[in-house]
């Protein structure tokens, strides 16, 4: 069959031509990161560098407390993760599978609030953060955001695909909310749950003005502050930029090639785009 | 569904409402108590500054300076600190300009300003206005902790009045910048051209370099994306003015206005100027010998010099050139004080302060980061001679102090500058003419100032 084969070629022309686009800006910042400072700004780009330098990548290391910042950005994110898979799980069935007064209008409200732009919210915030005395300490950089109204929205539309038929089940067995919640729902939620966590982890990891404003002192300070270092009012030091910003999305690819069909699979089932 | 829809439309409606009515009673409530704080603040002023500090005081310093900067920053730091017996000065990087500025208004409103920060000269009108920083004049007067005249007056004279308003010192002068023009000698000796000193000159050399070179198109003179943004530089050597800051009346709509916008947008539309574009910075192109001529901030010399070394462009810098006046601008930030601070931490605050840019320091921090020092007194100092024998395009600056002028400082500048900019953007694209876009730009600015 020509015309299939033809077809099918064609798609595959189209795939690979995305996939390049996608890919060019990652290829380029590898590239750019073992450049010399005067081939970065050539024009037309120099896509392998004539003198590979290993060394910005041991240059912009060492231009900020990056050990430091790792590991405050490891622990940020791996228990804002949690955090925020915790309360989703309870939200999403409160909301999905237990019916009590008012719940819907409690979950436009919520809803709502996503509309509000997170700029108008950032003095407001440190104000409340400043007089709970949090500023410059973990808990600001993890308890605000383990709790994500956009996941609750998503794992509640996957809980209410599940048919309803097995928690009556359930129930005729004598089995409460919370274990059925626990021991049914839960691993049936897996590929949502997984995506869930992971556009936090990835969110978490990347969050750059919010841990910046809430901490003073580089001790605190996660990675993405770091890159900072790299810029000032008149240039960027772009081969370093890009050695560190390497450095520190490296983590984040890992994570999504290994949970890569997860995510596919638990966006596509509650038919919503992250 | 619809019933659904409906619900959350409304609660949409009444979130953002709450939201609009919490923050107006809030910031005004805030006002207040800051009104009230200030006032007790005064009165604690008069007693001027009796203060003496005897035991251990820690104060936080602000800043938005990165790499090698912070390093210097860091190194005269720790110097004060190994000077002082009680007092702990702590470096705070709060990211870039636009992320300090933000984070000090998120702070002042929940009352956990620093005590030192870093500014740009609107921003302490703003200060002012919300009474949040501290009058420095009685510090400087003081027999004990202060300066004499001298050592006062030994400050460049620019800076001493851009820190000045209403005749009181609301901070001093830290790292300042100019503008300076970059040139390839190179390309300038095989056209057989002088640095250009005036307008006219510059015009001619901007058009004679405008060529053909290896195959690739060279443009005689490269702006940076910002230079509507900083429009005033030729509105003033124009012979015009941005702003009178004391009327508060914007001034480029004027035959000075339209003269410096005309000269600049016809040696771009006559393709013998360009942007940088999507270059970012101007260092790109310069660098990489696609422009012959460049404006730009003296703070990129080391953009500059980095990557010309390794792509063999020969260069140096020269002052700007004149129109019928010369005119350069003065930019950078300075060193403010809260007024939040107990009378301790101000005197600790202004301790450093003194000692930041003492001669010697403001030499040693002009040396690594090629901002200006900011007394006459560094301009002879062993470290700086000796640092400008090695790198004279860094003794360009101080050429051109007599020529100063600063920006605007009237509260909004920024925005004001921004909106200007848009309009002035679309003049240099094309899309309107010079009268249109001054029209434009005078309508924007009135719009802001509330004219």
């Amino acid at each position: 069959m020509p015309k299939a084969a033809l077809s099918k070629g064609f798609i595959y022309v189209i795939l690979i031509l995305g996939s390049i686009l996608m890919l060019l800006p990652f290829i380029w910042m590898l590239s750019t990161s073992l450049k010399s400072s005067g081939e970065v700004m050539m024009m037309p780009p120099v896509w392998i560098p004539s003198d590979i330098k290993w060394e910005n990548y041991a240059t912009a290391w060492e231009m900020a407390p990056f050990a430091r910042y790792t590991v405050n950005s490891i622990v940020v994110t791996i228990l804002s993760t949690l955090g925020e898979l915790i309360t989703t799980i309870l939200a999403a069935y409160a909301f999905s599978r237990i019916s009590f007064y008012g719940r819907d209008v409690v979950f436009a409200v919520l809803l709502g609030t996503m509309m509000v732009p997170g700029e108008v919210l950032l003095i407001p915030n440190f104000v409340t953060l400043s007089n709970l005395g949090w500023i410059d300490r973990y808990e600001a950089l993890i308890i605000p955001w383990t709790a994500s109204i956009f996941s609750i929205f998503l794992l509640r539309q996957f809980f209410l695909g599940i048919p309803k038929e097995l928690s009556y089940a359930a129930k005729v067995d004598g089995c409460n909310n919370f274990r059925f919640l626990w021991t049914i729902m839960v691993p049936l939620a897996k590929p949502a749950l997984i995506t869930i966590a992971l556009l936090k982890a990835i969110g978490s990891w990347n969050a750059f003005l919010w841990p910046l404003i809430v901490t003073q002192s580089k001790e605190m300070r996660t990675l993405p502050v770091g890159l900072t270092s790299f810029s000032t009012e008149a240039g960027t030091v772009y081969e370093l930029l890009m050695a560190a910003s390497t450095m520190i999305i490296l983590p984040m690819i890992v994570l999504y090639l290994i949970l890569q069909k997860y995510i596919i699979e638990g966006v596509a089932r509650s038919g919503i785009k992250g | 569904m619809k019933k659904l829809l409906l619900l959350m439309f409304a609660a949409v409606l009444a979130v953002v409402l709450v939201a609009c009515g919490n923050e107006d009673s809030e910031s005004a409530s805030a006002k207040e108590e800051g009104d009230s704080k200030a006032e007790e603040k005064t009165t604690e002023n008069t007693e001027g500054i009796g203060t003496v500090i005897d035991s251990p005081v820690e104060i936080e310093f602000w800043h938005a300076m990165s790499g090698d900067h912070e390093k210097a920053l860091a190194k005269i730091t720790d110097d004060f600190n190994a000077s002082q017996e009680n007092i702990t000065v702590k470096l705070v990087n709060q990211g870039s300009y636009d992320d300090l500025s933000q984070k000090v208004m998120a702070a002042a409103k929940a009352k956990n300003l620093p005590v030192l920060s870093q500014a740009y000269e609107d921003w302490i009108t703003e200060y002012l206005e919300n009474d949040l920083v501290t009058d420095l004049t009685p510090y400087v007067n003081d027999p004990k902790y202060g300066w004499s005249e001298d050592e006062l007056n030994d400050i460049v004279e620019i800076f001493r009045q851009s820190n000045t308003w209403d005749g009181k010192f609301y901070a001093m002068p830290f790292n300042k910048s100019t503008r300076i023009m970059f040139y390839n000698k190179d390309y300038l000796e095989e056209a057989g051209l002088e640095v250009p000193t005036t307008w006219d000159e510059l015009r001619t050399a901007a058009e004679k370099l405008t060529m053909e070179k290896d195959g690739k198109k060279v443009v005689g003179l490269g702006l940076e994306n910002s230079v509507t943004l900083e429009f005033n530089q030729w509105v003033e050597q124009a012979g015009g003015e941005y702003l009178d800051e004391e009327s508060g009346e914007f001034k480029l709509n004027t035959p000075e206005g339209k003269e410096a916008l005309e000269f600049v947008n016809g040696m771009i539309q006559d393709g013998v100027a360009r942007t940088a574009g999507e270059d970012g910075y101007m260092s790109g192109p310069f660098t990489r010998g696609d422009v012959a001529l460049y404006i730009g901030s003296s703070a990129g010399i080391p953009y500059v010099a980095g990557p010309a070394e390794e792509t063999g462009i020969n260069w140096s810098a020269a002052v700007l050139p004149a129109g019928k006046e010369a005119a350069t601008p003065f930019a950078g930030t300075n060193v403010t004080i809260f007024n939040s601070a107990t009378d301790e931490e101000k005197l600790a605050a202004w301790e450093f302060t003194k000692f930041l840019i003492n001669t010697e320091n403001t030499a040693y921090w002009a040396s690594k980061t090629g901002y200006l020092p900011v007394r006459y007194s560094a301009l002879e100092s062993d470290a700086w001679v000796k640092y400008k024998e090695e790198n004279p395009v860094y003794g360009v600056g101080e050429q051109q102090f007599d020529a100063g002028f600063y920006d605007p400082r009237v509260a909004g500048a920024n925005e004001l500058k921004n909106a200007v900019a848009k309009e002035l953007d679309k003049v240099l694209l094309g899309e309107a003419t010079v009268e249109e876009g001054l029209e434009a730009a005078q309508k924007a600015a009135d719009n802001i100032l509330g004219n």
